[in-house]
């Protein structure tokens, strides 16, 4: 395969997963704003707002489904790095197709639970305990999120990104 | 036909495989333990899908994990608004003058800002930024400017907020708001064996640092300690919030990360590329911490199925140890895995395991939150794979990593004193929460 | 020989293993000669959200589930209702009340009703402000465990706010809330005995609705003879036998709080009278509504026994 079709198709993921960056982010503020609207509501009205937590907790879905996505073309996700010291060019070109292979099915296995779970609704219990604010919107979501994840490796497999192209070290990790 | 807990190791075995050829924690994890599950669950087909969606959904919609895209928000945001640069100032201002001050203002400044920043790496950027070029005009050695930062850094998951803890409370169903409070002596007395570990470093080798700086006049000191008031303000809102009851831990990160916003508008520091750029490392941690605790979530119960806590259990049991020579040879084990695993890793892949190992010996698992984290910070700047190592690279690139990994293990050394510490005097970490919320 | 997966997200050393799960599996396997057998999978092994018990063993993920209706409301509204003041007042006689309602119920579950018992009605709870008469409720933030305790107390004058068990201990410790609406048993589970000074008991309301179900593939793919072994080891002897032994456990968690110097308060009939007087409003606002296609005053009448 050429590189180029392999390039525009990641032009294409790539503004896919900034759109789904664009709403978590807008998520991240409402999940502050919810949670300055939860503390006014009990020291400045003096009447707490029962079952607040449930909006916080569907945007906290929101803002993971949004950033998996994002983060997967950022290289947020974590690896443990003692290979690459040792190994040569050809032995990384043969363990990073098997680790994408993984990631790959791994990623696709995800979507695909979710979607066909998220499918069940409310039958199965799946909506939030105070507000009953439905959950199946934000399984698609994550579940989508986890499908763009797969196609980004995808790309890379095809197009033979080497992994340590997406891996910079200021971004992403926790600790 | 294997039995559960051979199919157990042999996953544990496949999950190293996994991650030494560069397959992201995450995936590893997912992936080992789904096929396990499929294994050892009487009915795998459908549990497979069933864990994968439902655990995966349950920890992105946990309410007590919202803490963790706050925090970061609100770490993020000091920095974009400078808040972090007048932390740093006002400990200049204070301790700089001293034989290797500036190292000593970096671990206060480090500790300052990790009041405010849930993790270690952002600390250590933050403060690093800041902190190395005016360490490098006045002609300390690398290895001493990079080894504070490294080192000094690491106290973003000791000091609350830490998402070190928040990960450490999910696993093992601990309070949060007890375990932040359980890390601020703790924090503190760390800090101060930091700030002797450089000055005996300066005394043995006076070439580290140059002569002491012309003292900063009183009135300067509380000048800087003045403008630095917008970030100590939010410190002492959203942490003694958090003590005072008037919000819980996660309340206090979302009304931190709001006030961090507005402190950033008012300094008319508000530049939609900056706000953007803070958004977007917020989301990448997100992404990091959410994946691999999906993965952690979808691995333990194939861990649980397998029987191999119950049966490892039995076996340190069986071998009649006492309860401190166990509790030594885990953390022994966890200081070794630190050398070259990650430490979010360290901690969702030993926890079930270690938990009811060290609750059936008695052990309050507060105080053994707080000595894990610890242990994390040891991983963090030891080689050959420490984070906090890379990302002072990342800032002072001319800085061979040698020279970084030899600024740091006098820090590694405190962090061991700090340890022994905590084993000889619990009530470090206990006195806090318990005065608090009682026993 | 069939051995039943049970899930459940509490520890082993959780008093309804004890009560119920246990007692079950023993039963069981008396019943069967030691061929139908349970293996327990406790902690959330199979499943670690409280809330999605009951699709696990929809699913078939699990063959037996415990789980509490209150927590997916919208899903189990009859069998939630037993939690509505006036029906019962004890965890004994809640129980009875769930199965009066069994045919209602039964039509909520897509499985089979292996067990259902109700606990103690709420203990409530204080650190600073003794709850003694109704003007006490007034303004008090009072954490919840159900949306039908939180709909009640409001009519109290309460500001009701839901919180997860494990962070209660702490926020009333610091003040972020004022009270905790509790089972007895969970005044010693949560050690609330520590930041709670004041426990009033006494209040005409009823505990939350618990269940063990089993799948219904499950059921079915048994012999007659199977099920009837496994209808008699479960079914109400066992939901009351149990609901008898938690009744005794939550008295000693009372005593214990006692003890610890914590004042146990007794409402007066007075006051009691006058919370039911409060009640009148929500309740009517209940019957007059409809429940997964029952009225809430059909089911008020089968859970009384009217
Ligand atoms: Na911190
Ligand atoms: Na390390």
């Amino acid at each position: 395969m050429t590189s180029m079709p392999g390039k525009s198709l990641k032009g294409w993921l790539t503004r896919i997963g900034d759109l789904f960056a664009f709403a978590a982010g807008l998520a991240v503020v409402i999940l502050v704003m919810t949670t300055v609207v939860a503390v006014a509501g009990r020291y400045v009205f003096g009447q707490p707002i029962f079952g607040i937590e449930d909006v916080s907790r569907v945007m906290l879905a929101f803002v993971v489904a949004g950033s998996i996505a994002y983060g997967a073309r950022r290289g947020a996700h974590v690896h443990v790095d003692v290979i690459s010291m040792q190994a040569g060019r050809r032995v990384l070109r043969v363990t990073d197709t098997i680790a994408r292979l993984v990631g790959i099915a791994v990623a696709f296995l995800t979507s695909y639970a979710l979607f066909t779970k998220g499918l069940c609704g409310k039958a199965c219990g799946y909506f939030t305990p105070n507000l009953s604010i439905p959950h199946m919107p934000f399984y698609f979501a994550l579940s989508l999120s986890m499908a763009l994840f797969g196609l980004i490796l995808l790309v890379d497999l095809f197009t033979g990104t080497p992994v340590e192209e997406h891996s910079s070290e200021d971004d992403g990790e926790q600790f | 036909m294997p039995s559960d807990i051979m199919i157990g190791f042999l996953g544990f075995v496949l999950l190293l495989v996994l991650l030494a050829i560069r397959v992201p924690v995450g995936t590893a994890m997912l992936a080992v333990g789904a096929g396990g599950i499929w294994l050892l669950h009487p009915r795998g087909d459908v549990a497979v899908f069933s864990t994968l969606a439902g655990e995966s959904f349950s920890v992105s919609s946990l309410y007590s994990l919202t803490i963790l895209p706050l925090f970061v928000l609100m770490g993020n945001l000091s920095g974009v608004s400078g808040m972090s640069r007048d932390l740093y100032d006002a400990a200049h201002a204070w301790f700089g003058h001293r034989k290797g001050g500036l190292a000593s203002s970096t671990i206060v400044g480090c500790a300052g800002f990790s009041a405010l920043s849930g993790s270690s790496l952002a600390s250590a950027v933050t403060m690093g930024r800041v902190a190395i070029p005016e360490m490098k005009r006045y002609h300390y050695s690398d290895a001493l400017a990079t080894g504070s930062v490294a080192a000094g850094g690491t106290l973003g998951i000791l000091i609350p907020p830490s998402a070190g803890f928040v990960i450490y409370a999910i696993l093992t169903e601990e309070s949060i708001g007890r375990l932040f409070m359980a890390g601020v002596l703790p924090g503190l007395v760390l800090m101060g064996l930091f700030m002797a570990a450089i000055t005996i470093q300066v005394m043995r080798n006076p070439d580290l640092a140059p002569d002491a700086l012309a003292k900063v006049p009183i009135r300067e000191r509380f000048r800087a300690l003045l403008r630095a008031r917008w970030i100590i303000g939010i410190v002492v809102i959203t942490v003694g919030g958090i003590y005072g009851g008037v919000f819980s831990a996660v309340e206090a990160a979302g009304i931190g990360a709001f006030l961090a916003f507005v402190a950033t508008v008012l300094r008319g520091a508000f530049r939609w590329p900056e706000i953007r750029k803070a958004l977007g490392d917020t989301l990448a941690s997100t992404a990091t911490t959410f994946y691999i605790l999906m993965g952690a979530f979808v691995f333990t119960p194939f861990v649980a199925l397998s029987g191999i806590p119950d049966a490892l259990n039995e076996w340190v049991v069986g071998l009649g140890a006492g309860p401190y020579t166990v509790l030594i040879l885990c953390l022994l084990a966890l200081i070794v895995l630190g050398t070259f695993m990650e430490g979010f890793a360290i901690l969702v892949l030993t926890l079930p395991l270690l938990q009811p190992l060290l609750e059936g010996f008695g052990f309050d698992m507060i105080w053994f939150g707080v000595l894990m984290v610890i242990v994390l910070e040891m991983g963090l700047i030891s080689p050959p794979v420490g984070i906090n190592v890379f990302v002072v690279k990342g800032i002072a690139p001319d800085v061979p990593m040698n020279t970084i990994f030899r600024g740091v293990w006098p820090f590694w050394f405190a962090m061991g004193a700090m340890i022994v510490l905590l084993i000889l005097f619990p009530q470090i970490a206990l006195l806090l929460p318990n005065t608090m919320f009682g026993p | 020989d069939t051995e039943f997966s049970l899930s459940y997200f509490m520890g082993p050393k959780h008093r309804f293993n004890e009560a119920f799960f246990a007692p079950f599996a023993e039963k069981l396997a008396e019943l069967s000669g030691g061929t139908l057998t349970v293996k327990q999978y406790p902690g959330g092994t199979l499943n670690s959200n409280p809330a999605l018990q009951y699709s696990t063993v929809v699913e078939g993920v699990t063959d037996i589930a415990f789980g509490i209706s209150s927590y997916t409301y919208d899903l189990f509204p009859i069998s939630s209702s037993v939690s509505v003041p006036g029906i019962c007042n004890s965890g004994i006689d809640c129980t009875e009340a769930l199965w009066r309602a069994e045919d209602l119920i039964d039509e909520e579950f897509d499985a089979k009703i292996i067990a259902m018992w109700s606990n103690e009605p709420m203990a409530i709870v204080t650190r600073d402000k003794p709850i003694r008469t109704l003007e006490d409720f007034e303004g008090l933030k009072i954490r919840v465990s159900s949306n039908i305790e939180a709909e009640f107390l409001s009519a109290l004058g309460a500001a009701p706010v839901s919180q997860s068990v494990e962070e209660i201990n702490q926020n009333l410790a610091n003040g972020t809330i004022d009270a905790i609406a509790i089972d007895p048993t969970s005044v010693r589970d949560f050690k609330l005995y520590e930041p709670g000074k004041y426990i009033t008991l006494g209040m005409p309301t009823a505990g939350l609705p618990f269940w063990m179900l089993m799948n219904n593939q499950s059921y079915e793919a048994l012999s007659d003879e199977e099920r009837a072994w496994v209808d008699a080891a479960g079914g109400r002897e066992l939901s009351v036998a149990g609901a008898v032994k938690t009744e005794g456990m939550a008295a000693s968690a009372l005593q214990l709080a006692r003890d610890e110097g914590v004042e146990i308060i007794t409402l007066s009939p007075e006051e009691v009278a006058r919370i039911t007087q409060a009640f009148e409003a929500p309740l009517n606002k209940f019957k007059a509504g409809t429940f997964n296609g029952v009225s809430g005053a059909d089911i008020y009448a089968a859970m009384k026994g009217e």
